[in-house]
């Protein structure tokens, strides 16, 4: 594969909290556009190894590199690289003292500098393209979990990020809340943005993913096209796991 | 807003019981008030010739100076003990080791001395190690201010542990440094959570500036100690009162003043 195909260089990374062993020489590229799904089992690093990619988790060993561009040790270049990642949580994390639209419009006024009359203007339109428009002058506490994540997601997309980090979006969401989420993700994939999504929804790994890594203890156990995936899946570890969720 | 009830409906038995206590207790607090203003009567406490003093426009002007300096060290020892005391919240939150046990034993050392002691130590100490002189303003000041701190990082402390770690999680995953992180999404919310505790110590250094008076810094209770000496101790108990009520009324002031702020910053 060519260098500056790569959106997201992942390179024998390691990671431990005090003596265990979360992420094992890690390994994994993501092309530009490309949706890579991350399946596994509760404690398997899955999440772990999203929230080091912007570095929310200091690793070890090894490199993460974006665009090429290795995370920075310092703060101030990585909280520049950081604004061009975007991270959407399993807890949603809206800032509960705004409202909706605060909450969209903070980090491009803050961290951008955009004018106020321009970052509530593309805050709006985010918002209604994710369909919580009409919630805009609420607290968060006042909205439903699928529509706090949808804010989340619009929260993110206003930094117009290079890359979409998603740690299990759906997660602790009621079930009828998580097809309004995962639709607008879907909707995502579709406008070709480069995405990392770390999910326990098989239907949409299943449909979304354009590859599927599955990992298990801290490993990459295995890397294939969905289709390969549920269809025939390499390893019995593998195997084992979609007994349990299929 | 949801109300929380921490106790069972009291039931027909429970009430009569209930009753029964209230009944008890005031009668024998109704006595205790009798007995009390009595007692303070047959000593010419009460006489209203006495308490006219409180009206005289000496003894007023007097105490109201005596207030203003009273709310000029409460007021510097509160800003400047804010602002410390949110350093070394920080610092004790801190992952530099260094900072963080300062600030640890900052605030242990701090906490476990008498304010008293405090302003002694700088009063007499700064002049004995420095060679320099040293208002009994400014040793009043620093002496509430190095108690204060402690206690008000502690409060501070306490506001930043309650906030959920995804607040700052997401600032800092859109690329919010450090500084307008604080500003913007923590301290607002601690601020909002602490500020019952930051009003309680507000008045709690009011208070404490009553200390003053070992070193004589001129504030209100001195005020009013000062006025008895000159006027006589028939007029104690009316003056002592009037310094009593001056110093409620700044307490309810405060109280009042977060009640508002609290209802506009929810």
């Amino acid at each position: 594969m060519q260098l500056n195909e790569a959106m997201i260089s992942i390179r024998d990374v390691n990671k431990y909290y005090g003596a265990f062993h979360v992420l094992k020489d890690i390994d994994l590229d993501v092309k530009r556009g490309e949706v890579v799904v991350v399946l596994g089992p509760s404690g398997s690093g899955k999440s772990t190894l999203c929230r080091t990619i912007n570095r929310l988790e200091p690793i070890n060993s090894g490199t993460i590199s974006i665009e090429g561009q290795v995370l920075p040790e310092e703060s101030g270049p990585l909280s520049e690289l950081r604004s061009e990642v975007g991270m959407v949580f399993q807890q949603f994390n809206l800032f509960a003292h705004m409202t909706v639209l605060e909450n969209v419009m903070f980090a491009p006024v803050q961290v951008r500098r955009q004018k106020r009359e321009l970052a509530r203007a593309r805050a709006l339109e985010l918002l209604e393209r994710v369909g919580v428009g009409a919630q805009k002058d609420k607290r968060p506490a006042q909205l439903s979990g699928g529509q706090q994540q949808r804010v989340a997601i619009a929260r993110a997309l206003a930094m117009d990020p290079k890359v979409m980090l998603f740690d299990e979006p759906t997660s602790s969401l009621d079930p009828e809340m998580i097809k309004e989420v995962l639709d607008v993700i879907v909707e995502l994939t579709k406008a070709g943005m480069t995405m990392v999504v770390v999910t326990h929804e098989m239907g949409f790994a299943q449909t979304a993913a354009d590859r599927i890594i599955f990992m298990a203890a801290g490993e990459i156990v295995e890397e294939s096209t969905p289709q390969e995936f549920f269809s025939d899946c390499k390893t019995e570890r593998a195997r084992e796991f979609l007994s349990k969720v299929l | 807003m949801m109300s929380t009830e921490l106790f069972d409906r009291p039931g027909p038995i429970a009430r009569r019981r209930a009753r029964l206590w209230t009944a008890a207790v005031a009668v024998a607090a109704l006595a205790i008030a009798i007995w009390a203003v009595a007692k303070l009567a047959s000593q010419h406490v009460l006489d209203g010739n006495n308490w006219i003093v409180l009206t005289h426009p000496d003894v007023l002007s007097a105490l109201l100076t005596g207030l203003l300096a009273t709310l000029k060290v409460a007021g510097v020892s509160v800003v400047l003990s804010l602002v410390l005391g949110l350093f070394i919240a920080l610092g004790r939150m801190s992952k530099r080791r260094w900072l963080n046990v300062t600030s640890r034993i900052w605030i242990e050392a701090l906490r476990g001395l008498p304010e008293l002691l405090l302003i002694f130590f700088i009063y007499l100490g700064f002049p004995a190690v420095t060679g320099a002189s040293i208002s009994t303003f400014w040793a009043l000041v620093a002496g509430l201010v190095l108690y204060e701190s402690a206690s008000m990082a502690e409060a501070f402390r306490a506001g930043f542990l309650a906030l959920p770690k995804g607040q700052s999680e997401a600032a800092t995953a859109l690329g919010v440094r450090y500084i307008k992180t604080l500003r913007y999404i923590l301290l607002p919310q601690v601020i909002r959570q602490i500020l019952p505790n930051l009003v309680s110590e507000m008045v709690r250094v009011t208070k404490a500036s009553s200390l003053g008076f070992v070193i004589g810094y001129v504030e209100l209770l001195l005020t009013g100690e000062q006025a008895i000496e000159y006027l006589g101790g028939q007029y104690a108990v009316p003056i002592f009162a009037g310094v009593a009520v001056l110093y409620v009324v700044i307490c309810l002031i405060l109280s009042r003043v977060s009640t508002i702020l609290s209802k506009r910053l929810a």
